[in-house]
């Protein structure tokens, strides 16, 4: 008789010393944390980058070309959470939304953001919000997504594609999806050295008809990440606009090379995770 | 006559040659050495099976390369599988109208189709054509996809679904039951562990990203990929630990249905039924402690299997292993325990062991001759790997079932199964990423196949002849 109660007594306590181990385990890592992280997954030839802010606030901005995304983005995210607040498609080619379905059965997504293209891309249930140049999201205390360019005609091509600048106090990154030159040039006429970034992402995965040497003199880039697959058939990046890069001084990272590449911020310094 | 038809003419003539050797030799056996009248029935057998499959090939059409333009620009037809998807696309294969042959039509990823639906395809058919693999051998693709009936391609193009709800009821429902598995694992595990859960758990044809499934091949655990007789036996087993208490002969029938329709389920493709049939003697096996005799259940799954499709022998690679490991399961797996006696017997160390090394050394000659390589890593890491599988199987197959009513008791063992999953991915990984994982060998032909198999087909007979100890059935 005792020791059947012992035996409860010891049960109960380690079934509860599980639970809570559990329940730490869940609530743990989603606390916050000060730096606003942002990640270009390896997702091959694509673009997909994953945004986190102090608060926890998830945004992904183009989702890569398939199932290729969901590894490294189960990875940026802790295992228990499956809820982005913000989804932002830069254009309509499939390097860019390719894998969107698969995001959209796997995740809870609050908002879709993109340009008017995508209205005819999808049923009505999801919370679609169409968005172009002089769109402002505030994602937190001064840290905020300004879309710079793109979104002023229905199209879903590169031409149309969606520029956005996010800053966090005196950090900023340039995230210029597909864009090409003739978009370039219009955003220095309308901003002048207001482009200057410490992250560049670089347009249209290193083309030569994006990254002009005039556009690079005003952003001024620390770092410029290309997000490109390994041995792909478009010979991206090509070898101008890595010249340009260089002349610039921007130190050059690649998917195909590093793999996922990891950017810290507190607002005032930047650090650059190599997560492989 | 009936062979050309059906295979193509170099492999036929050697590959009849082999396997007719292969029966004269076991009647020659048996009627030299008159231990049993086991190998007569063998030779009958595969008789048996191989000219039933012939017969059976040679009433089917005669197919002609033209058959592709003879279906028109614009066929419609029957998706007659469940489509399977790939990284960037997904796969149906359609029956055509009044045909008797199927095609394969790769459409865009995301787009939903279902087995049962009628389709309407717009855009070039073509023939398939073989291609060199990474390795430099030559893949037969068009005559692996003749396994399937198929025998034309449609890439691009368009295609529209007319109707749907055509297939057979239970195949439907059992269908959507699988997509909801599936979306559950989807939605509690992250990527790639959601892909390898889906193909140990439901046979789903790999998702996974190609550097992952290379790492399993030079692990030597592709047969973790799939759902293979070792999965089946231990859905078996579970079913037989369930419904134990309702009597042998009620749970043996409820044990059999569970598994018909847990075939039913995961597609009933070829590789299913061959696991199941597979799986089902291991347990019949281990149920009745006669591990030879389960042997001879083997030899007639496979001449049965061969006869409903005499392809398979010849072009699925997957048949051909999954037979051979069963095989070394059966009469390799005695032989290497002996072998093996400096093991402990701690945690069934030895037994895994030599389960391992039976399966391995019945597949390698095989393996070496149709992958020109040789996994060198594959005995430690399938004692690492297979012993988890059971478990990942059962707090998988718990995940998805408290899941499905949405009990959050289902996130802990989420957490747990991903953990197992991750276990498997990184042994393989690590393994696979050793210098010495693969050893290639070059011109590795046929005749050393037959040498090699001989001295095993020796060994076995020789260990059967005189065993050095006397317990043998117990350690199966």
């Amino acid at each position: 008789m005792n020791l059947t109660w012992l035996k409860i007594k010891w049960g109960l306590l380690g079934l509860m010393t599980a639970v809570t181990f559990f329940v730490w385990l869940v609530v743990g890592p989603s606390s916050a944390s000060k730096f606003l992280t942002v990640t270009f997954l390896d997702v091959g030839q694509g673009d997909a980058i994953f945004i986190t802010t102090p608060s926890g606030r998830q945004i992904l901005f183009d989702t890569g070309p398939g199932r290729a995304v969901l590894s490294p983005l189960g990875q940026a995210m802790s295992f228990f959470d499956h809820s982005l607040d913000l989804v932002l498609f830069s254009h309509g080619d499939a390097d860019h939304v390719g894998a969107w379905t698969d995001i959209l059965t796997r995740y809870d997504v609050d908002y879709l953001l993109a340009g008017y293209w995508f209205n005819a891309q999808t049923d009505k249930d999801n919370n679609f919000m169409p968005i172009k140049a002089g769109t402002r999201i505030n994602f937190d205390h001064d840290i905020k997504l300004d879309i710079i360019g793109g979104g002023m005609t229905n199209s879903k091509n590169n031409e149309n594609s969606l520029v956005a600048r996010l800053s966090y106090g005196s950090t900023t990154f340039l995230l210029t999806g597909d864009s090409m030159a003739k978009e370039e040039r219009v955003e220095i006429n309308k901003l002048g050295y207001y482009l200057q970034a410490d992250v560049l992402k670089v347009a249209h995965h290193g083309s030569k008809t994006s990254t002009g040497a005039y556009f690079l003199n005003f952003v001024r880039p620390h770092y410029a990440v290309i997000s490109v697959g390994a041995k792909n058939s478009y010979g991206h990046p090509t070898a101008e606009t890595l010249g340009r890069l260089k002349n610039i001084g921007a130190e050059i990272l690649r998917t195909d090379q590093e793999g996922t590449i990891v950017f810290q911020t507190d607002g005032k310094n930047l650090v650059n995770k190599y997560s492989n | 006559m009936g062979i050309i038809l059906i295979i193509n003419q170099f492999v036929s003539i050697w590959f009849v040659v082999l396997v007719l050797s292969w029966g004269l030799l076991g009647l020659f056996l048996a009627w030299r050495y008159p231990v049993s009248r086991f190998w007569l029935v063998i030779f009958c057998l595969i008789c048996f099976g191989l000219s039933a499959g012939l017969w059976r090939g040679a009433s089917k059409t005669n197919w002609i390369d033209n058959v592709c333009v003879g279906l028109g620009k614009s066929p419609s037809g029957l998706v007659v599988t469940e489509p399977v998807a790939s990284e960037f696309s997904q796969r149906l294969i359609v029956r055509p109208d009044n045909q008797d042959f199927n095609i394969l039509l790769f459409v865009k990823r995301g787009e939903a189709w279902s087995y049962g639906d009628r389709i309407k395809f717009r855009g070039n058919l073509e023939v398939p054509k073989n291609f060199q693999t990474d390795t430099g051998q030559e893949f037969a693709y068009k005559n692996y996809l003749r396994k399937d009936d198929i025998l034309c391609l449609g890439r691009g193009g368009q295609t529209t679904l007319l109707s749907s709800g055509h297939g057979s009821s239970i195949k439907q429902t059992l269908s959507v039951i699988k997509k909801e598995f599936l979306n559950i694992i989807n939605h509690y595990l992250p990527e790639p562990q959601s892909s390898l859960l889906s193909g140990i758990l439901l046979g789903v044809q790999s998702s996974l990203p190609s550097t992952v499934s290379e790492d399993y091949r030079r692990a030597g655990l592709t047969h973790i990929l799939v759902l293979s007789g070792q999965n089946i036996s231990i859905v078996a087993s579970f079913l037989m630990i369930l419904f134990g208490w309702s009597g042998p002969t009620i749970s043996f029938v409820i044990v059999v249905v569970g598994l018909i329709l847990f075939t039913l389920m995961a597609g009933a493709g070829a590789s299913v039924v061959r696991a199941t049939l597979m799986g089902l003697l291991v347990v019949l096996a281990r149920a009745t402690g006669r591990p030879y005799a389960g042997g001879l259940a083997l030899v007639t799954a496979g001449a049965l299997m061969v006869w409903f499709n005499p392809r398979l022998l010849v072009f699925d690679l997957g048949f051909q292993l999954s037979f051979l490991a069963t095989l070394g399961l059966f009469y390799g797996t005695p032989l290497m325990s002996r072998g093996l006696k400096f093991l402990p017997t701690n945690f069934g160390l030895r037994e895994i062991a030599s389960i391992s090394a039976g399966a391995i050394l019945f597949t390698s000659p095989w393996l070496a001759y149709s992958f020109g390589q040789l996994s060198l890593v594959a005995l430690p890491a399938n004692i690492l790997v297979v012993p988890t599988v059971e478990l990942t199987m059962l707090f998988g197959f718990m995940m998805a079932v408290f899941g499905l009513i949405h009990l959050p008791v289902a996130w802990p063992i989420a957490w747990l199964t991903d953990w197992l999953l991750i276990w498997n991915l990184k042994i393989t990984q690590f393994f696979a990423h050793r210098s010495v994982a693969v050893m290639p060998i070059k011109n590795f032909s046929l005749v050393f196949v037959s040498v090699c198999y001989l001295v095993i087909f020796l060994l076995v007979i020789y260990d059967k002849k005189y065993p050095t100890t006397k317990s043998r059935s117990a350690e199966l």
